[in-house]
């Protein structure tokens, strides 16, 4: 098989997967292009949702709530995960079993036991719900997935690097973080970026602590019960996808000039 | 990046775990730390209640009975597992040849392509399951089973392709050219090579999809039928009063109890194959 | 690198606190915190109340809103948590629960009275047997339990869908939608499997007598384990015939019309939204001859409120309705909501309206459909002498019943 006809077979591949996960979302962003309250029903083209978006005070701050919790939560997690992920790596035996379990917890509960456990805990603090348990929450529902997408650039990691650098006169932390965390960006990132959705998307543990924050989930869920879906949501998901999108194509742009403009140089 | 894991002779220096008073295992720390404050602690709240009567404050040991007297909820139970490990299963064979072609040098390991594949979880899931449902409806898959696991498939892939994602493209590609010159076929390089290198990001992409995939329920309300009920449905239910908290925390632990075996059986069975079955 | 994680981290952190903190910083007499169902009011009422406080009072308010996805969480929130929420929206028998465990204040009657008169003709028996003066629960919002269709598959106005039975129909095997919902599955199974007596008791159905009443409304004011046999049975026998049990997509798959069901139990709230959203006639709504359920969501002073004024003043706000085109808020919700409200000035005049079709709703539409969404929305005293409201079982025999919920489904 010549290399061609190779490339073109696997770039069949992808494409194909490619398409059927945008399946939905594309059908998800042609209906944000109706004013139709149930997904499926199309009542005209009209921009009607995007401009109730904008004028619903409640999903917008909503949806800045969610961001902001997102990004807070999930840049705790990548710290704490990685370096929990490096620590457990190097544990032996059953402290390395118990660190595991521990650190799986609260992945192989069922969601609504974490939510309602927190919820009671917290009461037991006297922490007040709001934006503090929200994050302290997400945080750590979250972490197990940074950990779990750390680890096996760990097991692929060259275990003299570390000691090297210490060797060399670094302190641990500066030889971890000048060694080993280069190493571990791809998975690093990864974990953050489930992180990120984990938390964007999570309702029900959310819901237990909340307090007066609402998020997007928070939102959806709760108008879902009475009213049904809010179709603004679509508008608002198609925007959050665009925009997504668009950020990571000029990245990706940029980068691409960059290393052209290396070569040429 | 840097191909930094060619030299894979190991110096006696990399035994030593005790480094200046350091040990490299302490970054451990903070974590365990604060799941021991907000993952532990808060267990024992659930312990609590699985022992106690919700009317009477009493310990009892009925709300453990409820479950093990009802052999229907004990078929549910199994059935939530299979369906866990289905999903799991049909996760693996679509993104591990993702993952490879992908870090494939047809794509030259473009990571925009990965994040594509990735963006789907920035919309709220239960929005995507409802246009999910559409296309099914489109489709006339109507076999609620079918309806079900795909809808589980499609919103777990992203957590299976990640971690494979991330273990193939830093692989170490001498091994694999090695493999070749040395005559092996595309087919026994793979298994003989590829597969067991990707291992810890297969074992993490296995976990990270099996795991939530018992408990969950949102999918199966919005894609199944009266018979796709699930074990995270029946502790749904029990959390969705406060009267039921006592008997769904039983319910819970021994979810807990049955996944955390489950976990450990993979454990022991891949420990003796290969030195990086100690990730789980 | 890392500095910089950790000093958007901080700022971050610090921005966030910062907010709740001005939050927070009014002092609790100028804040009105409300606790209600998602998407539960015309929104732009709350900013109106703001104005409309400092007026009839002198003094500002702030309100914070905050919103509930199940009934369950308000009584979790109020007895648990002991939140200091001023004002809550639970339904009936959760309202129950709070008033006998103490868990609810008295509704200043200086500031706004409930009246039998102010209620909807009806409205009042229904929240009389736990509320028996009117000193604590102000209803807001409620409706009716019923058969909706889809006229596209089944005839406008058919016999069948008069009785439960349709609901148990072999006819309709796999086109049947059943609310996921254990309380509402268990009250209509109950008046399903004691239909015969019910038949009796009223004449088969003709003359719906205090004795029918007594018999209907044992049903919904407690259970015992016998009762709790019956409805499991009976919604076992269902389940094969069931398209799913329908958790909250039901309404919009019956809209989107991309559903097997072409019939199923639905609240009137949600029929009244389906049939407003799909601008035609393909939907039929009707409360069984056999008898059926009442809810009410309504409003309630918790224990622990901070500002038990403004809650009494919202009350006001919220059930205001002068003609004079300016100070009519209750309106205004209605038609936001769109569904039957408390307040029977404004039921009056809002079906008034809709007789007339002031803003031509049933134009295009054929005649059967006036007079069936009219009944909907108002439903006669005819229909409510045939409806009781769920009461609350208590926290054991709730459980039991979701004990009994969770086998129908597994077995």
């Amino acid at each position: 098989m010549s290399k061609n006809v190779k490339n073109g077979l696997i770039w069949a591949f992808v494409g194909v997967m490619l398409a059927v996960m945008y399946i939905p979302i594309v059908i998800l962003i042609i209906y944000s292009f109706t004013g139709a309250k149930a997904m499926g029903v199309w009542s005209g083209f009209s921009f009607e949702l995007y401009a109730d978006l904008f004028t619903n005070e409640s999903i917008m701050n909503a949806f800045k709530n969610s961001l902001v919790l997102a990004l807070v939560s999930s840049l705790l997690s990548t710290v704490l995960g990685t370096t929990a992920a490096v620590g457990i790596f190097y544990m032996r035996k059953w402290k390395k079993s118990t660190a595991n379990f521990i650190a799986n917890i609260t992945m192989e509960n069922a969601e609504i036991v974490t939510g309602v456990t927190f919820m009671m805990f917290f009461l037991a603090l006297r922490l007040p719900y709001g934006w503090t348990t929200l994050i302290i929450a997400h945080t750590m529902i979250t972490t197990p997935y940074v950990i779990l997408s750390v680890t096996p650039k760990l097991s692929q990691l060259n275990p003299n690097l570390y000691e090297a650098g210490l060797d060399l006169g670094a302190s641990p932390v500066r030889s971890m973080l000048t060694v080993i965390v280069p190493q571990l960006i791809p998975g690093m990132l990864s974990g953050f970026v489930m992180a990120f959705a984990l938390s964007l998307d999570d309702f029900i543990v959310s819901k237990f602590v909340n307090g007066s924050v609402e998020t997007i989930p928070v939102y959806l869920y709760n108008a879902l019960a009475k009213r049904g879906a809010d179709p603004t949501l679509r508008a608002l998901s198609s925007i959050l996808f665009v925009a997504v999108l668009a950020v990571l194509i000029a990245l990706n742009v940029i980068s691409a000039r960059r290393k052209a403009r290396n070569i040429v140089k | 990046m840097k191909n930094n894991s060619t030299a894979t002779a190991e110096l006696p220096l990399a035994k030593k775990r005790k480094i200046r008073g350091v040990k490299r295992s302490a970054f451990a720390f903070p974590y365990l730390a604060l799941s021991v404050v907000f993952v532990i602690v808060p267990l024992f709240i659930m312990l609590y209640y699985a022992f106690t009567d919700g009317a009477t404050g009493d310990f009892t040991g009925a709300n453990f009975a409820h479950f093990f007297s009802r052999p229907n909820i004990m078929a549910v139970m199994g059935k939530s597992f299979l369906v866990a490990l289905l999903t799991t299963v049909f996760c693996l064979i679509l993104a591990y040849p993702l993952a490879l072609a992908l870090a494939s040098s047809a794509l030259n390991k473009k990571f925009i392509i990965v994040m594509l594949f990735v963006l789907p979880m920035w919309i709220n899931s239960l929005l995507r399951t409802y246009a999910v449902k559409i296309v099914l409806y489109m489709l006339h898959i109507s076999n609620a089973w079918v309806a079900v696991t795909i809808g589980m498939v499609y919103d777990f892939f992203p957590f299976m392709l990640l971690p494979l994602y991330s273990v193939v493209s830093g692989m170490d590609k001498s091994l694999i050219e090695a493999s070749q010159d040395l005559g092996a076929s595309p087919l026994k390089t793979l298994i003989k090579v590829r597969i067991p290198l990707s291992l810890p990001g297969i074992i993490s992409g296995v976990l990270m999809v099996f795991m939530p995939t018992v408990s969950t329920f949102a999918i199966t309300d919005v894609l199944g039928d009266t018979s796709t009920y699930m074990f995270g449905n029946i502790i749904n239910q029990w959390f969705r009063n406060s009267g039921g908290w006592n008997i769904g925390s039983a319910y819970s632990f021994i979810l807990l109890i049955l996944i955390a075996a489950t976990v450990l059986l993979a454990n022991k069975l891949t420990k003796g194959k290969t030195e990086i079955g100690g990730v789980l | 690198m890392k500095k910089k994680i950790l000093g958007i981290i901080m700022a971050g952190v610090l921005a966030t606190t910062g907010a709740t903190a001005l939050v927070g910083c009014s002092p609790r007499n100028e804040v009105l915190k409300i606790y209600n169902w998602g998407d539960y009011i015309d929104e732009g009422l709350i900013g109106e109340f703001e104005d409309w406080y400092k007026i009839e009072t002198g003094k500002s308010i702030s309100v914070q809103y905050d919103t509930f996805e199940t009934t369950e969480d308000v009584i979790t929130r109020i007895e648990v948590l002991k939140a200091d929420y001023d004002l809550v929206c639970p339904s009936d028998y959760i309202a129950e629960r709070m008033i006998k465990g103490g868990l609810a204040q008295k509704v200043d009657k200086n500031i706004f009275d409930v009246t039998d008169d102010f209620l909807y003709d009806g409205l009042a028996e229904m929240v009389k047997p736990f509320d028996p003066n009117n000193d604590y629960y102000v209803p807001y919002v409620w409706g009716t339990f019923g058969i909706m269709y889809d006229t596209n598959h089944i005839t406008a106005g058919s016999e069948d869908m008069k009785s439960w039975e349709a609901m148990w129909s072999n006819k309709y095997k796999k086109h049947i939608l059943m609310k996921d919902s254990v309380r509402d599955a268990y009250s209509v199974a109950q008046i399903y499997a004691n239909r015969e007596m019910l038949s009796d008791l009223s004449n088969g159905f003709t003359d719906y007598n205090a004795e029918y009443r007594n018999e209907l409304i044992s049903y919904f004011t407690g259970t015992s384990e016998k009762l709790i046999k019956t409805a499991q049975d009976a919604l076992v026998t269902q389940k094969r015939l069931l398209y799913k049990y329908e958790v909250d997509d039901g309404k919009n798959d019956m809209l989107a019309g991309t559903t097997e069901a072409h019939l199923g139990l639905f609240w009137s709230c949600d029929t009244c939204l389906i049939m407003q959203e799909d601008g035609g006639d393909h939907f039929y709504y009707e409360v069984p001859k056999e008898g059926s359920n009442v809810w009410v969501d309504g409003w309630l002073i918790p224990k622990y409120a901070g500002n038990t004024t403004a809650a009494n003043y919202f009350l006001k706000f919220i059930n205001t309705y002068e003609d004079d085109g300016e100070h009519d808020y209750a309106m205004t919700n209605f038609d936001y909501m769109g569904a039957s409200m408390a307040s029977k000035a404004v039921m009056e005049d809002a079906k008034a309206a809709l007789i007339e079709d002031e803003d031509g709703f049933f134009e295009d539409k054929e005649d059967w459909f006036k007079d069936m969404y009219i009944d909907m929305l108002f439903p006669s005293e005819q229909v409510l002498a045939r409806c009781g409201v769920m009461r609350d079982f208590g926290k054991k025999w709730g459980t039991e019943l979701d004990s009994m919920w969770i086998d129908v489904k597994t077995l």
